[in-house]
């Protein structure tokens, strides 16, 4: 086993692998941007090495500046987390020419999944099912016009090197489809460095169903069950939960192999997602493989016991994996919410600012997996995801009322939070019925949410409240005081941001 | 002595809270109140009836956000004084010369949608304006004659700075 892992991560997910690694007894290293100088991922490594200015490019996403903290921290193994490198191709190959271990596939795996058109080229002939659509990139806005008019409308614009809903248009109609593809195409470039957009029939209604892999470099792979993600608010998951009411234990058990058969196709080896779409029939198609780690992995790990982190490691250390398809017997029910910092009041825009206030929530089946601390600045340069909370429950209605309960007791101020959607959304009789599928959010709760009126008799007892304190302190503005209260650190990394941006 | 009153805006609801010398009264009617003391002065802490609210806030000059028990709470918070003075502002305020659209969020303004001169509907497209790699697409609030353009593509604009003027 190695004995030195640099996490080339940052928030939540990064903490998440330190924590493993210290219960392995590996030392853990972190990097941070100047933008992270007093995050809390840095202070939860054994070792920290700061790599470069705030935005992620020339810091979290620089390959030479990411290898060289490794070759002075002297690590043995690289582990990506998610987004980032964790998907690059490249940088697997930089760190194999480092001499170092990249914890995850092989980059030719990533790269053949990683194209979402070579993909279903490789899940096609492996026998797996495809949606309908192209598997070559469309050259040209005439092109996408040509293929949507063979499949027929409504279509999905997908960037082929896409994921996580960036890159990606619904095209209702045929003069809709040059804007689509053009705002696709920037957003591709943008965020995946690369325009090439392919096209899918959309489907009516699907849910989401994803199987987590584990596959050793000896040729096993097993799944260990699925992930329901439909709860999705443009197309970005909000609530994760397993096991999927809509699987029979047929539709399980096929599901499961056909994922086994697309990891194998590809040669994966680590963890790794492979996402399908079901339809209100039950036919399934393949939507894509995650070759990384997934945001939502702790469900899977609280209703099988499993760390899926510590198997990462195992892996890309090459034991064997000893676990047995057998022998995965998950347990109850688990579900994840996705809290961003979000402002929910004025449509879900990113929100940034000083976390001045935080207290979370603990108790019985619940986990936390957060990123921030009391002080945390969540900055415009990252994910405004700030933390995960999950709850188990022998039944799926206990691990509800225990995230809901969990959700309630959430004390945070300075940044306004996803939370009170979330808590929305568990609450609602169409989650409970199980009776949804991927549009539910945008076409029906959405809307919903922003109409919830309030309780009157809360509403008075809080506005008693808030008149006792304004009374007490007047009306000054706490994250002024915040700012000018602040150790000198954060005057110089104000200085420095400004040097930057401007 | 004088009365202390304080007015507390929620959505469409607002609370009159009095501090009188024999009680709170909100709305006129008496309500066991009590401020607990808390270490942090952000984390309002108070007794009302037989329970125990605790919350943090977060103030700024224009208004007090929270969260309480999962629900989102947005208010304004005024004593009579400033009442007075936000009453008088408001009055001069409606022979201002346009509606502005101001940046959602601090970012990057990808695409003005729309030109001097243009006539525009209510939730109609005006900017795109990218943050957090998302494009985020900035809508009107309502319709008008658009008088000015303040941005320009590229442009990295803060959070509240004005795009777009429509009368």
């Amino acid at each position: 086993m190695f004995r030195k892992i640099l996490v080339a991560n940052r928030g939540e997910i990064a903490i998440r692998v330190m924590r493993t690694c210290r219960e392995m007894g590996i030392r853990s290293v972190a990097i941070y941007s100047e933008a992270d100088r007093t995050a809390l991922h840095p202070q939860m490594a054994d070792e920290a090495y700061l790599i470069g200015p705030a935005p992620a490019t020339e810091s979290y996403l620089d390959f030479k500046r990411v290898l060289d903290a490794a070759k002075k921290s002297g690590a043995e193994a690289i582990h990506p987390g998610y987004g980032f490198l964790a998907e690059n191709a490249d940088f697997v190959r930089a760190v194999q020419e480092a001499d170092l271990v990249f914890v995850g596939p092989p980059a030719q795996a990533m790269q053949a999944m990683g194209s979402k058109t070579e993909a279903r080229r490789l899940m096609k002939s492996a026998g797996v099912p495809i949606i309908p659509g192209t598997q070559q990139a469309l050259a040209s806005t005439s092109k996408a016009k040509e293929a949507a008019a063979k499949i027929g409308y409504p279509v999905l614009l997908k960037a082929a090197l896409g994921g996580g809903g960036k890159g990606m248009r619904i095209v209702e109609k045929e003069e809709d489809i040059e804007r689509a593809f053009s705002a696709a195409a920037r957003e591709a470039k943008g965020a995946f460095g690369d325009d090439n957009i392919y096209l899918e029939k959309l489907l009516p209604g699907p849910r989401h169903i994803e199987f987590q892999i584990l596959a050793d470099k000896h040729g096993h792979v097993i799944h260990l069950g699925e992930r329901e993600c439909s709860i999705q608010r443009r197309h970005q998951k909000v609530i994760e939960e397993t096991p999927s009411v809509a699987l029979t234990p047929e539709l399980r058990r096929d599901m499961g192999n056909a994922a086994v058969k697309a990891a194998k196709a590809c040669g994966y080896v680590n963890a790794g997602t492979v996402e399908c779409m079901l339809d209100a029939n039950g036919n399934y198609y393949f939507l894509e493989m995650n070759t990384r780690l997934q945001v939502e992995h702790p469900v899977t790990e609280m209703v099988t016991g499993i760390d899926l982190v510590k198997w990462q490691l195992r892996i890309a250390a090459g034991e064997k994996l000893t676990l047995k398809q057998e022998h995965i017997a998950p347990r109850g029910h688990a579900i994840e919410a996705r809290i961003y910092a979000e402002d929910v009041t004025s449509g879900f825009l990113p929100a940034t600012g000083f976390v001045n206030f935080l207290r979370v929530p603990s108790g019985p089946g619940i986990r936390e997996d957060s990123g921030i601390a009391e002080g945390s600045e969540i900055s415009r340069h990252y994910d405004p995801m700030i933390s995960k909370l999950v709850a188990w429950g022998e039944t799926r209605d206990e691990a509800v009322r225990r995230l809901a309960r969990a959700l309630r007791e959430y004390r945070i101020a300075g940044v306004p939070t996803t939370i009170p959607f979330c808590l929305f959304v568990i609450e609602h009789p169409r989650f409970s019925s199980g009776d949804f599928d991927t549009r539910l959010v945008d076409e029906e709760l959405h809307r919903e949410f922003m109409e919830v009126p309030a309780n009157p008799e809360i509403e008075r007892s809080v506005a008693a409240a808030l008149a006792l304190a304004v009374k007490q302190n007047g009306s000054r503005t706490n994250n002024q005081r915040m700012k000018t209260e602040s150790s000198t650190s954060g005057w110089k990394w104000s200085g420095r941001r400004d040097g930057i941006e401007k | 002595m004088k009365k202390d009153i304080y007015y507390v805006r929620m959505k469409d609801r607002e609370f009159k809270v009095a501090f009188e010398k024999d009680g709170v009264f909100i709305d006129g009617v008496p309500l066991p109140a009590e401020l607990v003391p808390t270490a942090h002065k952000a984390f309002v802490k108070a007794r009302i009836h037989d329970q125990i609210l605790a919350f943090p806030i977060d103030q700024n000059d224009e208004e007090v956000r929270f969260l309480f028990s999962g629900r989102e709470y947005i208010a304004q918070v005024e004593d009579e004084r400033q009442r007075t003075l936000h009453s008088l502002e408001s009055a001069g305020e409606e022979t201002g010369a346009g509606v502005t659209i101001k940046a959602p969020m601090p970012g990057l303004v990808v695409k003005v949608e729309v030109n001097v001169g243009d006539s525009i509907e209510r939730g109609q497209g005006i900017a795109v304006v990218e943050a957090m790699k998302m494009e985020n697409e900035v809508r009107a609030q309502g319709g008008g004659i658009v008088k000015d353009i303040r941005v320009k593509d590229g442009q990295a604009v803060e959070k509240g700075e004005v795009l777009v003027v429509i009368e």
